[in-house]
């Protein structure tokens, strides 16, 4: 059961034991498997599973138009927009790619295997790949990727995001292995994140500024780069891959208005959206020039309390909101069902770390007993600030939580700034409604959002025991064993009321029905490798 | 027009056009005030999500415009919402009307140093546009019925000032001004009595209008979600909060539209026909 000949991780065996005895389900299975370095499909025929089905797409003269906004860009690790690595995407690579599946899978690394400690992870990179300068890829350029990021003068999130990581040893031109200073499980995950794509080892030396110099190990070639306008891509010739369907990509920039972008659609002057919000839902519904497609995300908002602000370092206030906020209402309303009621503890029930905790009830007369004995009898006046980052969706839940918390006679007011007013203030208001995006596993978010020390911390959540608790969980292979940890991390941000967490939101796209095989993904990573237009 | 009719009776002999401007301003100021026993439904509470117009609502009654997304009754909302507009777009065209006069007559009247001063200030307000103006002072000032006053204020005084400097620079140099200056009258006696009463026309006309664009800009400062904080019913909010959605459910955003074009379309006739009224007398 190892893709790369070598011996397997002592949990591998553990792992399908677990499979076999039904303890734990098939996507658990893959994705702990690729955790520990084997392969799909050695994976999957270990477990008597049918991998996936390659797909057989036509190589086609297609071209694809994809409404997307072309920002400005120079070096992707810098990238703060998803929407450019959407553009890159195309041309450059990453060593894993997690899926729409939300599974991790090789991609220019064919093959890890973490120590027993999850300390040291040996990495082997595909042979045979190519920039598009002719250059061959190796551990060189990885290397000068991850000292990159982990410098301590990097300008990248990547420094933060890797915060573990102390350094990259070379073992072989196809091989190499990173030290950690602690386990942590979600490594391979990381190593998608949209800053990590990997550059030319040159690329500092070439001017660091990728669309003068796209030089990429990808299926596709930047031909065409206009801020604001377009950015154009064509099939790359000699790619190390199967040879992309499509002979070429167009971006086009059409503002940020989502109605503009389905009257396109509708037109037939684009194929493909990047998103449409829930507001938009019912009108692409009734175009028949589009195909709506819905894709399950650990996207969520959040309204977070801080504990060592007034009243909310009064645990009974904070519990008497989370007490009195109707959850499964938010999303019907707010979200019109499109989502899965959230558990107030920022765990989605269809990540692999997710630990099912006993039905959290709402109780509006418990949430005025605790108000009262905290002193506020004749209720209390609270103010949420929120900044429609992600769409009105975020005000309307903030609406129907105003609503279900005047039940406990808690008179909330809203302070809707604008969104880029928002982010000066997201982590500083004492009670804020922040939006977090998918992350492909659970402790990714808890590690980013509620550790003590983490600079995201916007609750300013300080508990030791949920940080050790946290590195635990994070230590952890065997999905049973830390699925008993995630219970005791969710357990605890539950009963410490760190928020309202309402749902977990769906994200939704549209595309013209002549599309074929392409899929949204939670986190908005987008491959287009393996699109094709059918005949009209 | 003889000189003893009566306000009351001037408005009764108004162009047809003018008496519909005061027939929909009069209904929206009636709505207003009697919104409690006219609204159906309270417009706060969720009932059911998007219904269209004419659905029966679960507890009995009708949804005559339909619910907005998140199962609020319109009409009731639309409503309520004329509270706020009429009532800041009057309170705001009167405070900057009270600003605006009052520098304007002091600017017409005192000249030099002070007309000097006033007008400088009033061109560097009016040298940004007005809409980027009322956000910076809401987004400064945080969206709350006061900013929003002190924004329109902010916003129109130093239009209102140049109109009345203008007449008062005209009033001050007549005869009968020259004749209080010599009886030893003081200047605020003299502004009051005889620049502000002679002035007072035009500017009746202006305020008529004023209101309507007051109106017009609440309307887009809850559009641009800078009105009043939610879940005030605030029609400009609703036409914002309905407009994603208005190919697929258009009654969200039509009747807050519909709402808006009513008053400041009223107050356009009505402020029209003052002014033909006043050329006439």
């Amino acid at each position: 059961m190892n893709g790369d000949g070598g011996s397997p991780h002592p949990a591998a065996r553990e792992l399908l034991g677990q499979f076999r005895r039904g303890e734990i389900g098939r996507r658990d299975f893959l994705r702990a498997a690729s955790w520990l370095g084997v392969s799909g499909a050695s994976a999957a025929a270990a477990a008597g599973l049918s991998a996936c089905a390659p797909v057989h797409a036509p190589v086609s003269q297609d071209t694809v138009r994809f409404v997307c906004a072309v920002q400005q860009m120079t070096d992707p690790a810098l990238t703060t927009w998803i929407e450019a690595s959407n553009l890159f995407r195309n041309c450059l690579e990453f060593l894993v790619e997690v899926d729409a599946d939300n599974i991790c899978r090789p991609f220019l690394a064919q093959s890890w295997r973490p120590s027993e400690d999850l300390k040291t992870w040996d990495f082997e990179l595909r042979p045979g790949v190519r920039w598009s300068n002719g250059d061959a890829f190796t551990t060189e350029d990885v290397a000068f990727n991850i000292n990159r990021w982990i410098a301590p003068k990097s300008k990248s999130v990547n420094r933060t995001a890797f915060a573990a990581l102390t350094g990259i040893e070379v073992t072989g031109p196809l091989t190499f292995r990173l030290h950690l200073n602690r386990p942590v499980c979600s490594l391979p995950e990381q190593l998608y994140a949209f800053t990590c794509p990997m550059l030319h080892r040159d690329f500092e030396r070439m001017g660091a500024d990728w669309p003068k110099t796209p030089v990429g190990t990808g299926p596709f070639t930047l031909t065409d780069f206009q801020v604001g306008r377009q950015a154009s891509f064509r099939r790359r010739e000699g790619y190390w891959g199967p040879p992309p369907t499509l002979r070429q990509i167009d971006y086009i920039d059409l503002g940020t208005d989502i109605s503009t972008h389905v009257a396109a659609l509708a037109a037939g002057q684009v194929d493909i959206l990047y998103r449409v919000s829930v507001a938009e839902l019912d009108l692409v519904r009734r175009l028949p020039q589009a195909r709506l497609i819905r894709q399950q995300a650990a996207q969520t908002v959040v309204m977070r309390m801080q504990h060592d602000q007034k009243p909310f370092d009064d645990l009974r206030v904070r519990r008497a909101v989370q007490l009195a906020a109707d959850n499964a209402q938010m999303l019907r309303l707010a979200y019109r069902g499109y989502g899965v009621v959230g558990e107030n503890h920022h765990v989605a029930p269809f990540q692999p770390d997710y630990a099912a905790l006993p039905a959290f009830k709402r109780d509006v007369t418990q949430a005025r007993h605790l108000l009262a004995e905290a002193g506020h009898a004749n209720g209390i006046e609270l103010k949420l600030t929120l900044g429609n980052t992600q769409g009105r969706f975020e005000q309307d839940t903030a609406q129907v939580l105003q609503q279900n918390l005047a039940e406990a006679g808690i008179r909330l007011k809203l302070n809707v700034l604008p969104a880029s007013e928002f982010w000066s203030v997201w982590d500083k208001t004492p009670f804020g409604l922040t939006y977090w995006s998918h992350r492909p596993l659970g402790v990714m978010a808890l590690d980013l959002a509620y550790r003590s020390t983490s600079s995201w911390n916007e609750s300013h959540f300080n508990d030791p025991q949920f940080d050790a608790g946290l590195d635990v969980a994070m230590g952890l292979i065997d999905p049973v064993v830390r699925s008993k940890a995630m219970a005791g991390l969710e357990q605890i941000l539950q009963d410490q009321a760190v928020m309202v967490q309402p749902y977990w939101a769906e994200k939704f796209t549209a595309v013209s029905p002549r599309v074929r095989n392409y899929r949204a993904h939670p986190s908005d990573y987008f491959r287009m490798d393996k699109v094709w237009l059918a005949d009209a | 027009m003889t000189p003893a009719m009566t306000p009351a009776r001037r408005l009764m002999v108004l162009k047809p056009s003018a008496m519909i401007g005061l027939f929909l301003v009069a209904g929206w100021l009636l709505v207003a005030a009697l919104a409690p026993w006219l609204a159906p439904f309270d417009p706060l509470t969720s009932l059911t999500p998007l219904a269209s117009p004419g659905t029966h609502a679960p507890g009995g009654g009708i949804f005559w415009l339909g619910t907005d997304l998140l199962g609020r009754d319109i009409l009731s909302r639309v409503i309520y919402g004329a509270r706020p507009v009429v009532g800041l777009s009057v309170l705001a065209t009167s405070t900057a009307y009270l600003v605006g006069v009052s520098a304007g007559l002091a600017a017409g009247y005192f000249r030099g140093a002070t007309d000097a001063i006033l007008s400088f200030l009033a061109s560097v307000v009016l040298s940004f546009p007005v809409l980027v103006l009322y956000i910076v002072v809401i987004v400064a000032l945080g969206a709350s019925y006061a900013n929003v006053v002190l924004a329109v204020t902010f916003g129109s005084a130093p239009a209102i000032f140049r109109i009345v400097r203008a007449i008062a620079l005209d009033i001050a140099g007549r005869d009968y001004v020259a004749a209080s200056q010599a009886q030893g009258e003081r200047a605020h006696r003299i502004l009051i009595q005889d620049i502000l009463p002679n002035a007072a026309p035009p500017l009746l006309v202006d305020f008529c209008l004023r209101i309507g664009y007051s109106a017009i800009t609440i309307g887009a400062l809850g559009f641009l979600g800078l009105g009043l904080p939610p879940p005030t019913p605030d029609w400009g909010g609703m036409v914002a909060e309905g407009r994603a959605m208005a190919l697929a459910f258009p009654h969200l955003v039509i009747f807050p539209c519909l709402a808006i074009s009513s008053l400041v379309v009223g107050l356009s006739l009505l402020a029209d026909g003052l002014n033909a009224e006043g050329r006439r007398g």
